[in-house]
């Protein structure tokens, strides 16, 4: 009777995946894409670049700020409620920007709004809700989703570049929204489901537990970690949660500066703007290919090892900035820089699940991506200041050099093989958790 | 395009580079560009839907899922 065989198809959390990709290129191409129109905007309102930049500054903090309200909103009410509705929210906000008549209008509908609401989108709920799909592949799965960003960064923010040459900004606008709500929205709704359990599959589409429960899952003990938080403060008493946010909080300081101050710099240094341009396609599609291989590896040797590679490799790509002469610096830093740009959320949001479990991670992550958010933004005012001061960004790019190298040491002295699931899986029924760590600095 | 991990607004500046790049290299009209990126962007979404779909269909006919 074939009609009642089983037939062998693809896992569902690819699926799961793929929407979450699609929802993350839109939802960060709606967020990158601000910098398209502000030449727009400063024209059509007769405003200054500060006052139009204003709104963007403010989403910074707001965006930041939603992520652990919208990390303690998955874990209260599944990734799958918070996405959806939170889409259903940008797409409300994108069509309430194109009703905006001046910068402090423009503050409220994409600076509080639509910034706000973007956080329901953002790698928190998506990171957590790939995290229960999957546990053996959860750094590849992850590294696809990050990818999902740096696509729309080649792909989107052309699109809306050219569109707005031929059509008024609202029309664009207009058209994002109807991204949001026609592509973006049905898909989340009609594929993403909270959970394999949903659907009767186990994590990785591993098979079920057998009757005599002999052959039981491994990924269904691992979704627990051996640090499971039952309440997101007590993460905060472990090791690993201070050392995956520190390091985070790192990278959040050397991304955020490099993409505000890149253009400063490049003028500074004489480089010539088609060259600039040059170099920046070379990183992107070096970071995309970066993230996938390091997510993939990730799934078959210890994260934090790749984790600490990453932000040490980071560092170098700080250093040649300063030690590498005229336009080889660029070069130098598309090249090195380009391999860890991305490379560090999948690796942080995976390892969190691995050792804190799903129960809490929407929370756990959104808290590290906050601490992502507030480095970044510090880090900007930081480098405007050195740069205003010194006339040279070299002290910032050695300071930060320091940090990234405080960043590699402190992923590298994570308890990996004693506080991940993948290393010392938990019984679900009978857990207990190990010792908890007073002192970080401890080799596997 | 550089992002910064959580999708800060991209630099003005930069993207006029990027563009008139785009423009050297390319060289197509702005509206064929648009065109081709607008149907990209689009097709994903659908297709993935359309496939998630056949696969359910298909895991319905066969009793169950794999």
């Amino acid at each position: 009777m074939p009609g009642l065989e089983r037939v062998r198809t693809a896992y569902y959390g690819w699926y799961v995946v793929a929407a979450l990709f699609f929802a993350t290129f839109v939802v960060i191409g709606v967020r990158q894409g601000f910098g398209v129109f502000v030449e727009t905007w400063e024209e059509d309102w007769a405003a200054s670049t500060t006052a139009v930049t204003a709104a963007s500054a403010i989403g910074w903090v707001l965006n930041g700020v939603s992520q652990p309200f919208f990390g303690a909103l998955t874990d209260r009410f599944g990734a799958r409620r918070v996405l959806i509705y939170g889409m259903l929210a940008l797409g409300s906000s994108v069509l309430l920007v194109t009703a905006s008549t001046n910068p402090l209008m423009l503050a409220f509908t994409y600076g509080v709004l639509l910034s706000f609401t973007s956080g329901a989108l953002s790698f928190t709920p998506a990171g957590a809700l790939i995290a229960r799909w999957f546990v053996r592949n959860r750094g590849k799965a992850m590294s696809l989703l990050t990818v999902g960003g740096s696509a729309s960064g080649v792909i989107m923010i052309p699109f809306l570049a050219y569109f707005l040459l031929n059509a008024s900004w609202q029309t664009v606008w207009l058209v994002i929204g109807a991204m949001v709500l026609g592509l973006g929205l049905p898909a989340l709704i009609l594929i993403v489901r909270s959970g394999p359990e949903d659907m009767g599959l186990e994590p990785d589409g591993d098979m079920p537990e057998t009757a005599d429960g002999e052959a039981g899952p491994v990924s269904r003990a691992m979704v627990v970690g051996p640090l499971n938080a039952e309440r997101w403060q007590e993460s905060f008493r472990s090791a690993p949660m201070w050392q995956l946010s520190l390091a985070y909080w790192v990278c959040g300081i050397t991304t955020a500066s490099i993409a505000v101050h890149y253009v400063r710099w490049a003028s500074s240094e004489g480089i010539a703007p088609e060259t600039a341009a040059l170099a920046f396609g070379l990183l992107s599609g070096i970071n995309a290919i970066g993230v996938l291989f390091v997510g993939s590896i990730s799934d078959r040797m210890q994260r934090k090892t790749l984790l600490g590679i990453v932000y040490l490799v980071r560092g170098l790509a700080f250093l040649s900035l300063i030690l590498v002469p005229g336009v080889g610096a660029l070069w130098a830093f598309a090249v090195i820089g380009g391999m860890s740009w991305l490379a560090t959320v999948p690796l942080t949001t995976s390892l969190a699940a691995d050792v804190y479990g799903v129960k809490k991670l929407g929370t756990l992550a959104g808290l590290i991506n906050m601490a992502h958010q507030l480095g970044g933004g510090a880090a900007v005012l930081v480098f405007a200041w050195v740069f205003d001061t010194w006339d040279t960004y070299d002290p910032a790019f050695a300071g930060g050099a320091v940090f990234l190298l405080l960043a590699g040491v402190l992923s590298l002295s994570i308890r990996e093989k004693r506080y991940s699931s993948r290393y010392s899986p938990v019984n679900p029924t009978t857990s207990t958790k190990p010792e908890l760590a007073s002192t970080a600095v401890d080799a596997d | 395009m550089l992002i910064a991990h959580h999708s800060e607004a991209a630099d003005p500046t930069l993207i006029h580079w990027i563009r008139e790049r785009i423009d050297a290299v390319i060289g197509l009209e702005p509206v064929a560009i648009v065109t081709l990126l607008g149907i990209l962007i689009a097709l994903f979404p659908i297709v993935l839907m359309l496939m998630a779909w056949r696969r359910q269909r298909r895991a319905d006919l066969s009793g169950g899922e794999d």
